[in-house]
């Protein structure tokens, strides 16, 4: 009944905890290198202890895995190696302890695998909080200034409301329907008939679940955040997560909600145009290039939202190649982020790299690549997400989501546009410190990554096809 | 059948091979750019071997696709990058060659950041011949908007134009237009189930308000290219302000793709819902010419004149495309590829002319009286540009103007009349330049052009005397 080797990737981010803390605690001499490569390592032999057991579920009912979800997870670990390989750079830079960093950061890891895992409600919503709570540490460690403690303070409070709201939800609906299988919740829903309860609950879920996506009207806490922590933190929490959560929602709309699933689209869609409406005119209005890009973030997970409305494996595939793509350009963007610094100093804002593209061209070039890969510009692989996804809502005849959508990218158009101008356009009047190696070679292989599945899209798309069908 | 050798996929590939050799090119304050742009000019001269190779492959008649290269790209949706080519198309890319040389010849002398100029001279070149010989929906659209990118760049770097608020509304509103054309493409991809080539499209049937929204959003997609009223101001406002030489023909040439765009998707037999949408087009496009002529004649700035002269007869070009025949297309390309060539050598002679202006303080009124050399070839330039007969754009225009007569007196007379006070004005500035009893004694150190700048000026006057006796003068037979 138990396959106790479908839980391997997670002991073996455990015992890489483990192993980090004891030479933490044994060892005198240790870098900002040592905990990312111990980090790398275990993250690395989870990933492929993930693949190799793709097929194996521990606890049939409660957490499960199956090649679906693998691909989610691959694709999470792939990030996360991104990120962390990145995020070196910051430490060796500040010549700070990483230790804290690449703790929180394989802890989050296990929580969002287990979330995406996980088809039992008490477990998929403890995993999302934890996820949620590591995500408020690592963005809390950068906060100084008296100012941003309180935000966070704030955040924290906040937080712990939409908390117990979803959980009040979870524990209700569980209780209404006798268990907390996805399975049993899914045929209590099926054979009862629907009541005020029922869907106070529901939306309680839906509710906390939106909270920690970061989706509007709940997204408030997001952009404040991204911008206070320090880069790797907001670069982590920025893109990783995303796929977990797509993954996570995904799962509950299919496995417990698909009775009550034609209540919820209008009021889903709703939310998804918000997001896209909002996170393009609250770009517009923004001079700090990470809450930017957080709006970016959540204009782009709207867009998703749209696209997977229909629940069908077109619409998810769509979704997910969209998300795919925007996801790289965007990994890319933050990449970007640790090349912009001026007398050991990162840059944030948007006037202070202005004329960046004088002495770093290669740095402005490839911000270029990526946000017109991100607003779909052919011939960019964002080109391809957009078409996909844009198809997939008029084969549904949802025309005006499309022309929403259409109207977001314009006016997302209009953010980057703005950034490009500031970048090539505007007089340079700082000096911008050299880019280290590693960044240019990551940033090297995000691009040649575009360009090839953009040459050949049939390789990756063929792949996620079969794995998500 | 696909050809054994992919000349399309080279002609659109040249440029980019050309970029990337600009990229590694060595530019520092020795080189002064000229590494940059002498690879450019290889890689445009190459293309352009490349186009005359094509030309001896291919029947010389309108709309019949040849040399047809298919490149599978997308399962779900079905996207295939398929180009091809027919002498129409191929004549405009020619022309389009012919201009950016010219507007290479006219940047020679700036040394500062020349390599990203041609970095995005040549992207654009690209994206240009992938649109000329895109023959599917998905392909057009693809270099539709993909042309975007280094136009904006282009304009914004090195254009000149200060109100930055103009440049956000130009590129956005192109962008709406390209974001229209692709959602009504995937209505009709997802009406026939399949990409639709371009030579069928008018012949594709959907429901009524199916077809408003398809036809209409199409209609935006390719207007929003042309300077017409009422959003030709945000055009205007970029394009008649452009100070650089290669950028202005450059942002000049843009509105060419929505003329082609419209020549390759409208239908000789229209559905009802859009003879409405024809009427408007041509009643304000005829509007637009006499407004733009009006106030080529009132605007001093020569600038405006050129762009003016090029709205009107772009949108001239356009209401040749309307005429219910495929028999006139061809002589609205021999016309364009004149037209090309004619504005882009008035322009770079009009930036050499400023650049003396500014270094010698002389004024604009008897300026040609000092340059002997460019006075003789602005001057044939400003002929062949009304409609003299010295280029292709004569008889062609002529051809042109009787069919709108035969097809709409009143729309063909307004039309004349445009053409008459653009020419009027051009006229007037020439006259204005080479005034005698205007010239400033005391200035001396005015340089006229060189004996090569005059052997290259006279070169493209020459190609403009061979394409007025027969504008396929290169192609045997």
């Amino acid at each position: 009944m138990y396959d106790f080797m479908a839980l391997m990737p997670e002991a073996i981010l455990l015992f890489t905890i483990v192993v980090m803390l004891m030479v933490a605690l044994l060892r005198s001499k240790n870098t900002p290198k040592t905990f990312y490569t111990l980090a790398k390592y275990g993250v690395l032999a989870a990933l492929v202890a993930e693949i190799a057991l793709y097929n194996h579920t521990l606890w049939l009912g409660h957490y499960v895995n199956n090649p679906q979800i693998t691909v989610f997870k691959v694709v999470i670990y792939l990030l996360l190696l991104g990120n962390m390989h990145i995020s070196l750079k910051w430490f060796l830079g500040e010549d700070k302890s990483s230790f804290g960093f690449y703790v929180l950061l394989i802890l989050s890891l296990l929580s969002l695998v287990a979330a995406m895992s996980a088809v039992n409600l008490y477990l998929w919503w403890g995993c999302l909080q934890v996820s949620m709570l590591l995500h408020y540490v690592l963005l809390r460690d950068g906060c100084d200034a008296d100012e941003q403690k309180a935000e966070m303070k704030c955040l924290g409070l906040v937080a712990v409301i939409y908390g117990v709201a979803g959980t009040c939800g979870v524990f209700g609906l569980s209780r209404l329907s006798g268990g907390a299988e996805f399975a049993q919740i899914l045929a209590f829903l099926s054979q009862t008939e629907l009541n005020v309860e029922i869907y106070v609950a529901c939306a309680l879920i839906l509710v906390g679940l939106l909270f920690v996506m970061g989706m509007p009207p709940f997204h408030f806490w997001m952009s404040g955040a991204a911008a206070a922590a320090i880069l790797p933190a907001s670069g982590y929490v920025s893109v990783v997560p995303l796929f977990a959560y797509y993954a996570c929602l995904l799962n509950l709309l299919e496995s417990v909600f698909s009775p009550i699933y034609m209540v919820l689209k209008p009021v889903l869609l709703i939310f998804a145009l918000m997001a896209v409406v909002l996170g393009a005119v609250a770009a517009n209005n923004e001079n700090n290039l990470r809450k930017l890009f957080v709006y970016s973030r959540i204009f782009v997970m709207g867009i998703v939202l749209a696209v997977i409305l229909n629940l069908s494996e077109e619409a998810e595939f769509a979704g997910f190649v969209f998300l795919l793509v925007s996801l790289l350009a965007m990994a890319g963007v933050y990449t970007i982020f640790y090349a912009f610094k001026s007398k050991g100093e990162y840059l944030s804002d948007l006037p202070d790299v202005a004329g960046i593209a004088e002495s770093k061209p290669y740095v402005a070039a490839a911000m270029l690549i990526f946000m017109t890969s991100m607003l779909g510009f052919p011939p960019l692989l964002g080109f391809l997400g957009a078409v996909i996804a844009l198809n997939q809502l008029v084969v549904i005849h949802q025309y005006m989501v499309v022309m929403v959508i259409m109207f977001g990218v314009l006016m997302m158009a209009s953010a980057y546009l703005r950034v490009l101008k500031t970048m090539y356009f505007d007089d340079k009047h700082k000096s911008f410190d050299r880019v280290d190696k590693g960044i240019y070679q990551i940033l090297l292989v995000d691009i040649v990554l575009i360009a090839v599945l953009m040459i050949n899209p049939k390789i990756l798309l063929g792949l996620i096809e079969l794995m998500l069908k | 059948m696909q050809p054994t050798i992919p000349y399309l996929l080279f002609l659109v590939l040249m440029p980019l091979v050309g970029m990337l050799f600009v990229m590694a090119a060595k530019d520092d304050d020795k080189t002064k750019g000229t590494n940059a742009l002498k690879v450019a000019a290889l890689a445009v001269v190459a293309d352009l071997l490349l186009i005359f190779r094509i030309f001896t492959l291919i029947s010389l008649k309108y709309g019949k696709i040849q040399l047809l290269e298919v490149y599978e790209w997308l399962d779900n949706p079905q996207i295939s990058l398929m180009f091809g080519v027919d002498c129409f198309a191929l004549l405009l890319m020619f022309g389009v060659h012919l201009a950016v040389l010219i507007g290479l010849w006219g940047v020679r002398q700036e040394a500062e950041e020349q390599k990203s100029r041609m970095i995005f001279t040549l992207l654009f070149l690209s994206m240009m011949n992938g649109f000329f010989t895109a023959v599917d929906i998905f392909s057009f659209f693809i270099f539709f908007e993909a042309m975007l990118l280094p136009l904006y760049m282009l304009v914004g770097m090195f254009g000149g134009v200060r109100r930055q608020g103009a440049l956000f509304r130009f590129m956005l509103y192109n962008l709406l237009g390209a974001l229209l054309l692709l959602a009504a493409i995937l209505v009709i991809y997802n009406h026939q189930g399949s990409s639709i080539a371009l030579s069928k499209i008018s012949s594709v049937k959907l429901g009524m308000a199916s077809e408003i929204m398809v036809w209409s959003s199409i209609f935006v997609a390719f207007i929003s290219r042309i300077p017409i009223w009422p959003f030709h101001y945000w055009i205007s406002s970029i394009s008649a302000r452009v100070k650089n030489p290669l950028v202005f023909i450059i942002a000049n040439i843009v509105p060419l793709t929505g003329v082609y765009g419209f020549m390759r998707f409208w239908p000789k037999t229209m559905p009802d819902v859009m003879i409405f949408l024809v009427a408007i087009l041509e009643v304000v496009s005829v509007l637009t010419m006499l407004f733009i002529a009006l106030i080529a004649i009132i605007n001093k700035d020569i600038q405006y004149k050129v762009f003016s002269f090029m709205t009107v007869y772009y949108i001239f070009y356009l209401l040749g495309v309307f005429l219910p025949t495929d028999q006139i297309l061809l002589n609205v390309g021999f016309a364009i590829f004149a037209f090309l060539l004619i504005f882009s050598a008035l322009e770079v002679m009009l930036a050499y002319m400023n650049t003396q202006q500014e270094n010698t303080n002389m004024s604009t009124e008897g300026c040609l009286q000092y340059m002997p050399r460019l006075s003789a070839v602005f001057t044939f330039m400003v002929l062949a540009g009304i409609g003299m007969p010295l280029s292709a754009m004569f008889v062609n225009n002529f051809v042109i103007m009787a069919g709108l007569l035969n097809y709409n007196m009143i729309t063909a007379f307004v039309a004349l009349g445009a053409l008459i006070l653009v020419a009027v004005a051009l006229l007037a500035d020439l006259y204005r330049r080479k005034r005698e009893d205007n010239i400033a004694k005391n200035i001396v150190s005015v340089a006229d052009i060189s004996t090569a700048e005059a052997v290259f000026m006279w070169g493209v006057a020459l190609v403009l005397v061979l394409s007025f006796v027969n504008p396929l003068w290169f192609v045997r037979g």
